[in-house]
């Protein structure tokens, strides 16, 4: 894991990019404007996510979390920087390969059936045992009531469970959550949550946006707190989160840095 | 890569085809029907139902093509898709594919419930005359009258008047042994309607004699035999080659466009697509699609790139 604007020679940067699953550095992003400046979403942000890693990215609306995580899903291209998962340039196939994505929000086309967009889905990425990894997904998350049901009639918990199941169909050496836990009950929660320590362990890597502190206490290892589009805080989780809790947590972790 | 493909492709072509949509093509169907059941001339109803059937595909069909990839990219689904370790070109070929089987297949339930619908119309069964004999003073006409079929019959004339005036046909009959003849008055019309008998008891082909008098000339075609009615037969195919090759060549176009671009743009380049003559021969068939396929590979890989809006 490395962070902040530490420079490094080329050579290291080849070196540390082998080693982590997810390498961003110098990420900066603005979104495009005829006219008028262009306020950045995302200035300088490095970011380096080794395996059984799991990076928290906090911060208030608006701080460029979900920006972040769109880059490194190659769905966004950085005005600067560079950003590789398990050494390809985000947005090749071999990236593509390794990475799960779950954006915040989905909206399904209403008259699609689940198991056929998480067929199609699983199918693109490969044709090999659809089946069986639709089935798994389908356990872990508690979707086989709702399968043969169009999306037009899945309340927005059920929707946002179909989201995760889609990120985690291929298996992926690293998994983007973007506020993942909002509107789980506790009991997918709970599966959900085993089932990432589990990857965890085997060595996957997770980073997961959220304005919510208590979504990482017992999972993320690490936390890079974003405000404003730059990194205000960035550390073990364990030295970040301690001693934070309750609604004013995220309040309180920016006020500290102040 | 070619299984995704096709899997996305049939993924593509049941999202398309559901109950909705085969209801909407068979209602748009029974419309275009309904409405060529009031053209006034018969011979115009074949044409004003091939315009009917592709306006009636146009205003059903472009929209359901278009509007798959675009709300797909609006809801964020197509940002799914696109993350997945599957090349543009083969996302963009199963799309394509899907949709552009799925749009025929509602084109050609428009077209055959609209030919259902205005094939019930009942229009004159005409027999065309066939010439036996012919010299200058008149001709020999041949009708072979259908056995049930009952007279009096109304014969349909095409001639000249080269004066101001009138003039005279003699108007010989006969049917079996049986004869009949009588004289009509010819003005200055092209077509003349001559009622003729059945001729009962005697049965068989009917011999028709024309002799014109006092310089009438005869038309070009041939005399025609009005025996009874039967319904409008519109024929088969339900959409003539040329209206399938137009709407093909447009529902690609229409196709192409939704990836790239919004789907009002997709739309119009639709509409802009039927006034341009589509390929003629096979090879450039192939080369158009190869064209479109390859724009439509080229607006996924931006989309994916989020480099359109």
């Amino acid at each position: 894991m490395e962070f902040g604007g530490q420079g490094g020679g080329r050579r290291f940067a080849t070196l540390i990019d082998l080693m982590s699953l997810l390498s961003a550095r110098k990420i900066t992003h603005a979104y495009r404007r005829i006219l008028g400046r262009a306020s950045p979403t995302l200035v300088n942000v490095d970011l380096e996510v080794g395996p059984g890693e799991c990076w928290g990215l906090v911060g208030p609306n608006g701080s460029g979390k979900s920006t972040l995580l769109r880059i490194l899903a190659g769905v966004t291209s950085p005005l600067s920087g560079m950003a590789s998962v398990s050494g390809a340039p985000v947005g090749s196939l071999r990236a593509r390969t390794a990475c799960g994505y779950a954006p915040e929000s989905v909206h399904w086309p209403p008259g699609m059936r689940v198991q056929d967009a998480l067929g199609e889905l699983a199918a693109i990425s490969s044709v090999r045992g659809v089946l069986g990894r639709v089935e798994r997904v389908t356990e872990l998350l508690g979707l086989a009531d709702i399968l043969p049901r169009r999306f037009g009639t899945l309340s927005l918990g059920q929707a946002r469970r179909v989201v995760i199941a889609q990120a985690l169909l291929d298996d992926p050496q690293m998994i983007l959550l973007d506020e993942a836990f909002s509107g789980l009950d506790s009991l997918v929660m709970h599966d959900l949550l085993e089932d990432l320590h589990l990857r965890l362990a085997g060595g996957v890597g997770i980073v997961l946006a959220t304005h919510r502190l208590e979504d990482l206490v017992g999972l993320a290892t690490h936390v890079l707190v974003l405000q404003g589009g730059r990194v205000v805080r960035c550390g073990l989780a364990e030295d970040i989160l301690d001693g934070l809790a309750g609604r004013d947590s995220l309040a309180g972790l920016l006020e500290n840095h102040s | 890569m070619i299984a995704a493909s096709l899997l996305v492709a049939g993924v593509t072509f049941r999202r398309l085809v559901t109950l909705r949509n085969l209801a909407l093509a068979a209602a748009g169907g029974l419309l275009a029907g309904l409405l060529a059941l009031g053209v006034p001339s018969a011979s115009l109803a074949h044409d004003v139902l091939n315009v009917l059937v592709a306006t009636i595909a146009v205003l059903v069909i472009f929209p359901l093509v278009a509007g798959l990839p675009t709300s797909d990219r609006l809801g964020g689904y197509e940002g799914l898709q696109v993350v997945r370790p599957i090349r543009s070109v083969a996302l963009a070929f199963g799309r394509v594919e899907g949709s552009l089987i799925a749009g025929l297949l509602l084109l050609l339930i428009i077209a055959h419930v609209a030919h259902g619908v205005a094939g019930l119309r009942m229009v004159p069964n005409q027999l065309v005359g066939k010439s036996e004999a012919s010299s200058g003073s008149g001709e020999l006409w041949r009708f072979s009258v259908p056995a049930g079929s009952q007279g009096p019959y109304r014969l349909l004339v095409n001639t000249h008047l080269p004066f101001a005036g009138a003039g005279e046909l003699e108007v010989t009959t006969r049917r079996s042994s049986g004869e009949h003849q009588q004289q009509v008055t010819i003005l200055p019309v092209r077509r003349h309607e001559v009622v003729i008998p059945d001729l009962a008891p005697h049965r068989g082909d009917l011999y028709v004699s024309l002799t014109p008098l006092g310089g009438v000339v005869f038309g070009v075609q041939p005399p025609a035999l009005e025996v009874g009615e039967r319904p409008l037969n519109l024929g088969v195919p339900a959409v003539p080659g040329g209206t399938l090759a137009r709407l093909a060549f447009a529902l690609l176009v229409v196709l192409a466009a939704a990836h790239a671009f919004h789907f009002e743009t997709a739309c119009l380049s639709g509409v802009f697509a039927l006034a341009v003559t589509p390929p003629q021969s096979p090879a450039l068939w192939a080369l158009s699609f190869a064209l479109l396929l390859a724009f439509a590979s080229l607006g996924t890989a931006l989309v994916r790139r989020q480099a359109l809006p």
